[in-house]
């Protein structure tokens, strides 16, 4: 399946904007502030129902309009055309149809079709919390497969309830009370944290081949998960035997402080040579952390603190670029898994990515695109690109008619654009 | 907005489960609007069932006096004990017509996030009534997260001489394959069991 057509109404900067795109390359080309962005935000927003970029969802609406509305047709040979439709209104809340159904929650729109997205703010992946990246990973598995997200929801569960009954437990109730809750833990951090070790690993191999080709340098990235799980072996006796030894402590701090919820993806990079890619998802524990490596040394239920070796981790260490082909290589990464488990390639959303790579690693990076299904780019240069690609590419050029420029626009041009039909709008 | 009697009575009814602040008054307005003798036979039947309906002194399911009609029926099976959350559990489980033995209303699952703690539930109890005649608990509680916990805590304190059992979860008899949900499958596949005798 591929994203044909997208409609953006009083979305961001696009007033009443139609764009059809090709199932292969796309390349939206435009100057700054043309709504490079804006367009690839609609599309997530009409597939994902939020943006990858702002939590505050009044912000998509057009400046002066009460509703936003995205419409988006896919195309494909498997299932006929597919049309999703998402419209928000701040205090009416947001209405999701997919062939004029109504989609109840985020995580059905999520099921259906595989996208993936790069904008400015995807660089939190290597740069912000661990929690963004366990995010990530959870709601891209978990789109793949309802169990990974079941998985998922339950820890979130068992974690709520448990941390409840250390506080509780705290204050004055039996210690005993918690031996319940720490099986429900136990078995619900098992059940995610060996989904997420395998996801890793199926990952990292893929990761490491795609970085290859957009990495600066002779260096190599590796993709590796970093869980305390790793020094139970991932085992549901030896986590509660590990949550037993650790119940005074964590009794005194009212937290659960072992367990996948503490889990993090390193991006690291290696020399050449030094750490074949591939097989590196979690052998290492939390060595990052002191306050594990020292309670690793007391306790005998956790192995040996593994340094990481010699590997430079990217979030704290890598520039710009390194940080950008990290997270590049991770959504090829993601892409490829997806394609391998679904047999539908999925669409890449890519903004902005070729102004930072040379012209090698641009090539490379077209190369990896054409063999992934449908890819939307967008450039303020079409010289990013060559003869050659723009021939088999669909080009797009902005700004689109109906797009409305924010800032520059006046009065009279602002009235002047087609207006949306109200009654039916939501 | 409204007069304080009417106020009330919204207040009132938006505390009932399932229940908003819109259905509220909704129904609220919709009884302004009966007359007295339609609406007046509602209010009794509250004061009605709250007056003689209590809760039985042995198992804590609803009983019209002193025990309930599981609990006085002397052809029950004293040595088989249902643990149960709620009253409303022995309604489904007695459908089935499976069990002759006798229950025992927890009254709620352990949940640490709602502040349910063992001493809110009859716990205790149940621990008193699994003397001499108790041979077999079964424990009943809902297959949720909470469910499964108060199961494992309350097996966890029963005496070692009494047999503890567990519903089993499974797949819905009379259902395709094709329509279970991957949780309940999955859990099918777990807890699968041989079909040749003598085998577990």
């Amino acid at each position: 399946m591929f994203v044909s057509s997208l409609r953006l109404v009083n979305f961001r900067s696009y007033c009443d904007a139609t764009v059809s795109f090709g199932a292969g390359l796309n390349v939206v080309v435009g100057q700054n502030a043309t709504g490079k962005t804006n367009l690839l935000e609609g599309a997530w927003f009409a597939l994902r129902g939020s943006s990858p970029r702002t939590r505050r969802e009044e912000k998509l609406i057009t400046w002066g309009e009460r509703f936003t509305r995205v419409e988006l047709v896919l195309g494909g040979p498997a299932a006929g055309p597919q049309a999703v439709e998402v419209a928000y209104a701040p205090g009416q809340g947001k209405r999701a149809r997919w062939n004029g159904v109504e989609v109840t929650s985020q995580d059905e729109l999520r099921e259906r079709t595989q996208v993936f997205i790069f904008v400015p703010e995807s660089l939190l992946l290597v740069k912000g919390s661990p929690a963004r990246r366990r995010a990530h990973l959870d709601a891209f598995a978990g789109a793949l497969d309802a169990r990974y997200a079941a998985a998922a929801r339950e820890l979130q569960t068992a974690l709520r309830q448990r941390n409840a009954q250390l506080l509780a437990v705290r204050s004055g109730a039996s210690p005993g009370t918690l031996d319940p809750w720490d099986v429900q833990f136990a078995r619900a951090a098992v059940a995610l944290g060996q989904r997420r070790r395998d996801l890793v690993a199926e990952l990292s191999g893929r990761f490491a081949a795609a970085a290859a080709g957009l990495a600066p340098g002779v260096s190599t990235f590796v993709l590796r998960l970093n869980s305390q799980l790793a020094g139970v072996g991932y085992e549901e006796a030896a986590l509660l035997e590990e949550l037993r030894l650790r119940r005074p402590g964590e009794t005194a701090r009212g937290l659960s402080l072992f367990g996948p919820h503490r889990d993090d993806l390193r991006f690291l990079e290696v020399d050449a040579g030094e750490d074949a890619p591939g097989f590196a998802a979690d052998e290492a524990t939390d060595a990052g952390s002191p306050a594990f490596a020292a309670a690793a040394l007391a306790g005998p239920a956790c192995g040996p603190v593994d340094l990481p070796h010699g590997g430079r981790d990217l979030r704290l260490f890598g520039s710009q670029g390194e940080q950008r082909a990290a997270v590049l290589a991770l959504l090829l990464a993601e892409q490829q898994l997806a394609t391998a488990r679904t047999g539908e390639q999925g669409t890449l959303f890519l903004d902005d990515v070729m102004s930072e790579l040379d012209h090698a690693r641009r090539r490379l990076l077209v190369r990896q695109l054409r063999c992934a299904g449908q890819a939307i780019i967008t450039t303020t240069d079409l010289h990013y690109f060559v003869e050659e690609e723009l021939d088999q590419a669909t080009v797009i050029e902005l700004p689109l008619a109906g797009s409305l420029r924010l800032g520059g626009a006046s009065p009279s041009a602002y009235a002047a654009g087609p207006a949306p039909p109200r009654e039916d709008a939501l | 907005m409204y007069s304080p009697a009417v106020e009330r009575l919204i207040t009132e009814l938006a505390k009932l489960p399932g229940i908003g602040p819109r259905t509220a008054q909704r129904l609220t307005f919709h009884m302004l609007k009966l007359r007295p003798d339609e609406i007046l036979p509602l209010a009794a039947a509250i004061t009605e069932v709250k007056e003689k309906i209590g809760f039985c002194s042995r198992c804590f399911n609803l009983a019209e006096g002193e025990l309930c009609t599981v609990c006085a029926d002397m052809r029950r099976d004293p040595r088989l004990l249902c643990v149960v959350e709620q009253p409303f559990d022995i309604v489904t489980i007695e459908r089935t017509r499976e069990f002759r033995g006798l229950y025992h209303v927890l009254g709620g699952a352990l949940s640490p996030l709602d502040g349910v703690e063992p001493d809110d539930l009859h716990i205790a109890e149940l621990l008193s009534r699994v003397d001499g005649d108790v041979e077999e608990v079964i424990l009943a509680t809902n297959p949720t997260m909470t469910g499964e916990a108060t199961a494992m805590y309350v097996a966890d304190m029963l005496p070692r001489r009494v047999r503890v059992t567990r519903l089993a979860s499974g797949l819905p008899v009379g259902g395709d394959l094709e329509y279970a949900d991957e949780l309940t499958l999955g859990r099918a596949l777990v807890g699968r069991r041989s079909l040749r005798r003598g085998e577990e």
